[in-house]
């Protein structure tokens, strides 16, 4: 009978650690990355805008994919991420002169990419526990209605209060990055976060009250804990990626992280698998793929002789139905919530 | 010293009552029964016992201490645990990675290993199917699962609702023969089940509950007594009407 059942290898949401499903999707994202960035300067840009889209859809993945909790608001803390490195890092003539009502201290700071990332890490997972002690107490429908109205409030805040940004215009000048390197480090340095914790006592834990809340706590686990610990490392991450995408486009504001970024990322998790890192990273390559084909549709492209021009907003309407049939056909993503494992000689040993 | 003492215990959901005026007394080391018919509220008086079920009023004293209205995430903590009806194992994980989940709720964080190795002595079934998938496990391999990744948190106390369900008759045999074994680790034992007599042949007594209540309290030799069992188990010809 031993021989009919899977064993743990071969199981969804592994949980025993194995190099090579940890180096599976790195080595996917690090050579694609080159490869693609390689081609010209705005296949550079778009490799970097897909590598913060990425480290967000990771975010989203290490809590909604853990613990079955679908949160609206981990963009409130890209929001954060995006606006906490802009304010460290825009130069401070630019802050006194095209930011005037913000707050005094805050136009008098400035310092390098790299410091200013870890604070809005920092203060991105800060913002996420703060919350999380009081929305981890929801689940289902409760939830979802909750975080998004978080999404609600930060944009608000960060739209109207000059104090803190630029209110509704953009903060400009934010220092960009210099190579694709930067991004691709920081991708790879969130993968390797998300699988370790994912594959943690307490990541096992996490998905054991999403498949069975009462039985979970009848053997210890407290769930409101749990979420909130994984619901601040995601808010981390997710205040990582609104900072890289700072970085990578030069410019920061508010709508940048609203209601189209906070579609688009729950998209790719939900098309790649929101159950597995490696659906995590297949949605986010899968859906740009998808986007920038059609986007060149939507410019005009002649097959065969014939001209084909998609109308505008043809990539959201085809990206929305990818999402309803992935939900309708294959509920749990195109990876089926499995990892990718990359078989090499010296790392198959038993 | 009493290990669980339980008086005048009132639970149920939202306004509806379900249970009335529980009690139950278990000495260390002690199997109790608990047995009844469908809708009769032993599954309520267990989750309140675990913490899974809000009591309204009512004293529950647990090796001393009071854990009414504590959590159950808790309540393991303490030393009591639980396997709920239907197993609740999970289905995804493997047979290993189910066990090492109970270790969350030990008091003690040291000799985990040790307690996984020993209920895998006790159930060397789990031990060939150790790198497995649980959900693919036989029913009697997922029920004795379940009650081996309980033991690994070393209860002194161990709650098991309906461990016979769906379940052949061979198979809750063996079932229940491990119950004997944990029972002489000195680990008390709670057991609801609608099986009477399965419960009766090896619970030093067994509480008859119909309608929220407990009507009767029977004896081992009582369960011989087939005209007492039926009449605590279906209450008198007055009562069915």
């Amino acid at each position: 009978m031993s021989d009919d059942l899977l064993r743990s290898s071969q199981l969804p949401g592994v949980t025993r650690f194995q190099w090579q499903q940890l180096l599976g999707p790195i080595v996917v994202i690090v050579v694609l990355s080159y490869v693609i960035s390689s081609i010209s300067i705005t296949f550079t840009f778009l490799t970097e805008g897909t590598l913060a889209l990425l480290v967000m859809v990771l975010g989203l993945q290490v809590f909604i994919g853990n613990s079955g909790v679908l949160s609206f608001g981990q963009a409130a803390f890209a929001m954060v991420g995006g606006f906490a490195t802009g304010l460290l890092t825009v130069p401070v003539k630019i802050k006194e002169n095209v930011l005037d009502e913000l707050w005094e201290p805050l136009k008098a700071i400035n310092m390098g990419i790299w410091p200013s990332l870890v604070i809005a890490v920092a203060i991105g997972a800060f913002f996420a526990f703060l919350t999380g002690l009081f929305l981890m107490r929801l689940s289902g429908l409760a939830a979802g209605i909750a975080t998004f109205a978080l999404l609600m409030v930060a944009d608000n805040v960060f739209f109207n209060w000059r104090l803190i940004g630029p209110g509704p215009q953009v903060m400009p000048q934010v220092p960009k990055f210099g190579f694709v390197d930067e991004s691709i480090i920081l991708a790879v340095v969130v993968m390797v976060v998300v699988y370790l914790i994912g594959i943690s006592r307490r990541g096992r834990l996490l998905r054991a009250t999403r498949e069975d809340p009462l039985a979970a706590r009848a053997l210890g686990a407290s769930v409101w804990r749990l979420r909130v610990l994984f619901f601040t490392v995601s808010g981390g991450i997710a205040a990582l990626s609104g900072a890289m995408y700072a970085h990578h486009s030069g410019a920061v504001s508010a709508r940048d992280f609203y209601l189209g970024f906070t579609f688009t990322t729950l998209a790719m998790l939900v098309i790649g698998g929101a159950t597995s890192m490696w659906g995590a990273v297949v949605g986010t390559i899968a859906v740009t793929a998808i986007g920038q084909v059609l986007l060149e549709f939507e410019s005009g492209v002649t097959v065969g002789g014939i001209d084909i021009t998609l109308p505008n907003g043809a990539r959201g309407v085809v990206i929305a139905a990818a999402l309803v049939a992935i939900l309708i056909w294959r509920p749990k993503g195109i990876t089926g919530g499995r990892e990718f494992a990359l078989r090499l000689p010296f790392l198959n040993r038993p | 010293m009493t290990l669980l003492s339980v008086r005048d215990l009132q639970a149920g959901y939202g306004k509806v009552q379900v249970l009335f005026n529980g009690h139950i007394d278990v000495e260390p080391g002690e199997l109790v029964g608990i047995v009844g018919p469908n809708g009769a509220g032993k599954s309520t008086f267990l989750g309140t016992l675990a913490g899974s079920v809000r009591a309204s009023s009512g004293s529950i004293e647990f090796d001393g201490a009071s854990i009414k209205g504590r959590n159950p995430e808790d309540i393991v903590r303490l030393g009591l645990a639980m396997v709920p009806e239907g197993r609740a194992i999970f289905t995804d994980l493997t047979v290993n990675e189910n066990l090492r989940l109970g270790l969350t709720g030990r008091r003690e964080k040291s000799g985990a290993q040790q307690a996984v190795d020993e209920v895998m002595d006790l159930f060397p079934v789990l031990t060939t199917h150790k790198n497995h998938q649980a959900g693919l496990l036989s029913g009697g391999q997922q029920q004795q699962l379940a009650i081996a990744r309980a033991l690994v948190s070393e209860p002194k106390l161990l709650l098991l609702d309906e461990p016979s369900l769906g379940l052949s008759p061979t198979v809750i045999q063996d079932v229940f023969g491990v119950l004997a074994r944990i029972q002489e680790r000195g680990t008390a034992i709670i057991v609801v089940e609608q099986r009477a007599h399965l419960v009766m042949s090896i619970a030093v007594r067994t509480l008859v509950m119909r309608e929220g209540h407990i009507r009767a309290t029977l004896s081992q030799s009582d369960a011989q007594d087939e005209a007492k069992l039926a009449a605590a188990y279906f209450g008198t010809g007055e009562d069915r009407e």
